[in-house]
């Protein structure tokens, strides 16, 4: 009897869990099926599958719709605030968990009101500043150079440290974040200056005028992230004080404890924290949409994306081509790691 | 003091490049968005406006602020209602609710009066009660239709009646059980604040519509629904999947992996496909398999019909008209990409209640029902407040997604706060659309505040 019952409960169970797995799947399925079919076949679905797989799709999307150059422009600029973003913030994080000085309290306030704040409100004051009419902005376009340097500098010690560790002098599993972070540091600094047209760009970046139309803008203003700030807090007060207190006593100032004993054991935090800034920067659309004007030179895959169905009205082909090359390398990321992505958005959330 | 001193260094060395980008991108451009909305910037910086910003947006600031108090009254009539009566209350705290409950019940009356008055003058055709009727019951400037609005009009007068009726029962009902005089009046006088203070928000209401900006007003309703459409289906849908993945479960990773799926994937991606399968056409997925089960194909995204006026078949607007067709589909795609979510982090709370409750309540004999409501439901409210709060601040914010699948139609009934914040933004109106953030932004505080005074006090919140 009870038995009868039970079963008839896991009937259930995997009847509410099949239903939402296939409404999940079923949006899915049609945005690839789709980017398959020809234009009458797309405007006109009489079936969910199409008859033949035309890959030709994805070619002119990717040369013509230029999602070659959106991918690009995408992966740079995640990259680059994931990058500067952990740095600059585990560092402020740090600070307010471990390091005791006058007004602590009253900066950590500052960053708890900035947790609160909409990007709405920010959007017409930012855009005012981006133009230059409150403060005379090209005086700061070296910002991002000053800030990538920074960043390198200290992911570089970090490796140096963990390499010269005396009981591990081996490549291990801990090292590969950081040194991942420098190989792509490193990798995009070298791509700038070989290819005609990057290096055309990085100078772009320099020239003097307002920050419209650069890759700067879509990066400074998100690297003082604070919830970021805030979750690195966290994680450092897990340390026990007495590893600091020791430390203190062999003669190590701040920036060593930092970078040889207290970034390596919070790698684990470096991985939650870098994927939520990676999701974040990757789904960021509101203000790239709004800085990105006349030049498609700088769109991002999400702002390219929303400017293609915008212009091509009726290639839905194409636009399902295009939402399924944006969708692609997130979704590798899930699926290498799902059990980060959870803690993390459970940590944070990734929207909104 | 020279370790001082390097510890000071070292602080400003770490908090330094990061306290400076949060202060310049983030505390200067709230000050900054204050400044502007106070002035005239379209697109550069005018004359000094002063309030007249505000006053554009929300008709007259008093008016507002009224509406606002009002509100604040209703969730202290809400806090009466639901509030733990055999707990002791302090003297202030009561003399306070009586005060505010009496002062609302008077108005309340006051008004009662006064349309019973202008309901008589009006149906023996009088002049003044029509002038009072163009003066009061006009929702859009200029729009002639007096009997539509005054229709309008009656039916919340008895939906709010009925409203009422309902809370007394359930105040009434509850009271009983609790046996105690005490807790049936303070529960009375809950319901009265209730009542007097939605009939002054409704009247205050329209007055800020028939002076303010009534698209910004109506965006605001539009954002309610959004809000309360996907918030309370996503948290219940979260509660169903998390009971069923709850306890061991043969595919557990995969089901887990697929309902998670739509919450990771960018949004502007499944915007667009939302916009395809929910488009207009009738060869659009959605209708395909309308028509497949025998029913008419339906504008979708593009239908700006209140859904109450479609089903009655009148012409009403505000709140009560309900969302529109297309302000659904936009909470269909609110409820997609969120329920995933909600399910994880109700399945997080689930796990964390102790096993031996639940044996304790077995060997007690307690049925399933009583299981849930006196063991689950309570040690996972926290969780389920969480969600809710993060929620509502989200929605509050929802924009990527009502954009893109707005695309390049027009339909004003999915229009909500943020959209029209980026409108003026894209119309170079940079100064009337800081003071409309600087509202969204108060509101959202404000709504932030009131969810905690009703519900937070109940909840033991750790760090």
């Amino acid at each position: 009897m009870s038995n009868r019952k039970k079963s008839t409960k896991a009937y259930g169970r995997y009847g509410i869990l099949f239903a939402t797995a296939l409404i999940s799947l079923i949006p899915f399925v049609y945005m690839v099926s789709v980017s398959f079919m020809s234009l009458g076949e797309a405007v006109n679905t009489r079936t969910l599958f199409p008859s033949e797989l035309r890959f030709e799709n994805y070619m002119l999307a990717w040369e013509q719709a230029r999602f070659s150059r959106y991918l690009f422009n995408s992966v740079t600029v995640t990259i680059v605030t994931a990058l500067a973003q952990l740095v600059i913030c585990s560092l402020a994080g740090y600070a307010f968990a471990l390091i005791e000085t006058p007004g602590r309290q009253a900066m950590f306030v500052l960053v708890l009101i900035t947790l609160m704040v909409p990007e709405a409100v920010l959007i017409a004051p930012l855009y005012q500043v981006i133009l230059g009419r409150v403060f005379p902005m090209s005086a700061l376009n070296g910002l991002t150079i000053i800030v990538i340097g920074l960043c390198l500098v200290i992911w570089i010690s970090v490796v140096t440290s963990l390499y010269n560790n005396r009981f591990n002098r081996q490549l291990d599993l801990k090292m590969i974040i950081p040194s991942v972070f420098i190989a792509l540091g490193l990798g995009l600094t070298w791509l700038g200056f070989t290819i005609p047209e990057a290096k055309k760009l990085l100078l772009d970046e320099f020239a003097d005028k307002n920050w419209l139309n650069t890759y700067t803008v879509m990066i400074i203003p998100f690297v003082g992230n604070a919830y970021c700030i805030f979750l690195f807090r966290q994680f450092f007060r897990q340390l026990p004080t007495e590893l600091w207190h020791a430390a203190r006593l062999e003669g190590a100032n701040h920036f060593q404890y930092f970078t040889q004993i207290a970034v390596p054991l919070t790698l684990p935090a470096f991985a939650t924290v870098g994927l939520l800034s990676f999701i974040w920067s990757w789904n960021s659309f509101m203000w790239p949409r709004l800085t990105q004007l006349d030049s498609r030179g700088h769109l991002t895959l999400p702002v390219g994306l929303d400017a293609f169905t915008r212009d091509q009205g009726t290639e839905m082909h194409l636009w399902m081509a295009g939402a399924t090359i944006t969708v692609i390398p997130v979704l590798l990321l899930y699926i290498v790691a799902l059990r980060f992505f959870i803690n993390s958005a459970s940590r944070a959330g990734f929207k909104g | 003091m020279k370790n001082q001193w390097r510890e000071a260094r070292s602080a400003g060395l770490f908090l330094g490049p990061g306290i400076g980008l949060l202060i310049g991108f983030g505390i200067l451009p709230i000050c900054l968005a204050v400044y502007m909305s106070m002035h005239r910037w379209k697109p550069v910086q005018g004359r000094f406006l002063g309030a007249s910003h505000y006053e554009k947006a929300l008709g007259d600031i008093t008016s507002g602020l009224i509406v606002l108090a009002a509100f604040s009254t209703l969730i202290v009539g809400l806090w009466l209602l639901t509030r733990d009566w055999r707990q002791p209350l302090s003297k202030r705290a009561l003399i306070l609710i009586t005060a505010v409950s009496l002062v609302l019940l008077f108005s309340s009356l006051l008004r009662a009066f006064q349309l019973q008055n202008f309901l008589g003058g009006y149906i023996e055709g009088q002049e003044w009660a029509k002038d009072i009727a163009k003066d009061m019951f006009i929702h859009k400037r200029g729009d002639p239709s007096h009997q539509l609005t005054l229709l309008n009009d009656s039916t919340r007068s008895l939906m709010g009646a009925s409203l009422m009726l309902l809370i007394c029962q359930i105040g009434i009902f509850s009271a009983v059980r609790v046996n105690q005089r005490k807790a049936l009046l303070g529960r009375l006088s809950g319901i009265l604040t209730i009542y007097a203070a939605s009939q002054v928000v409704s009247v205050g209401w329209r007055k800020m519509m028939g002076s303010g900006d009534t698209d910004f007003l109506n965006s605001l309703i539009h954002t309610v629904f959004y809000s309360v459409g996907t918030i309370s289906i996503q948290v219940s849908l979260g509660l169903i999947i998390a009971f069923a993945l709850y306890r061991k479960l043969r595919g557990f990773t995969i089901f887990r992996f697929l309902i998670f799926l739509p919450y990771v994937v960018p949004v502007v991606a499944m915007a667009t496909v939302f916009r395809l399968i929910f488009g207009a056409r009738e060869s659009s997925l959605s209708n395909q398999m309308l028509t497949a089960f025998g029913g008419e194909p339906l504008k979708w995204i593009v239908d700006s019909t209140p859904l109450v006026s479609r089903l009655l078949g009148i012409e009403i607007d505000g709140l009560i008209a309900g969302p529109s067709l297309g302000m659904i589909t936009v909470i269909l795609f609110g409820v997609f990409s969120y329920t995933g979510y909600n399910a994880v982090i109700l399945l997080a709370g689930l796990t964390s209640i102790p096993a031996e409750l639940y044996e304790a309540a077995e060997i007690e004999g307690a049925s399933a029902w009583q299981t849930f409501r006196h063991i689950t439901m309570p040690l996972l409210s926290p969780v389920i407040f969480f969600l809710v709060i993060t929620g509502l601040i989200g929605t509050f914010q929802a924009f990527t997604h009502i954009y893109i699948m707005l695309g390049p139609i027009v339909n004003e009934s999915i229009h909500t706060g943020v959209i029209m914040i980026w409108e003026q933004v894209q119309l170079g109106k940079f100064g009337y659309a800081s003071a409309l953030a600087v509202i969204l932004f108060i509101l959202i505080i404000l709504l932030t505040i009131w969810q905690f005074t009703l519900f937070g006090r109940r909840q033991e919140f750790g760090e």
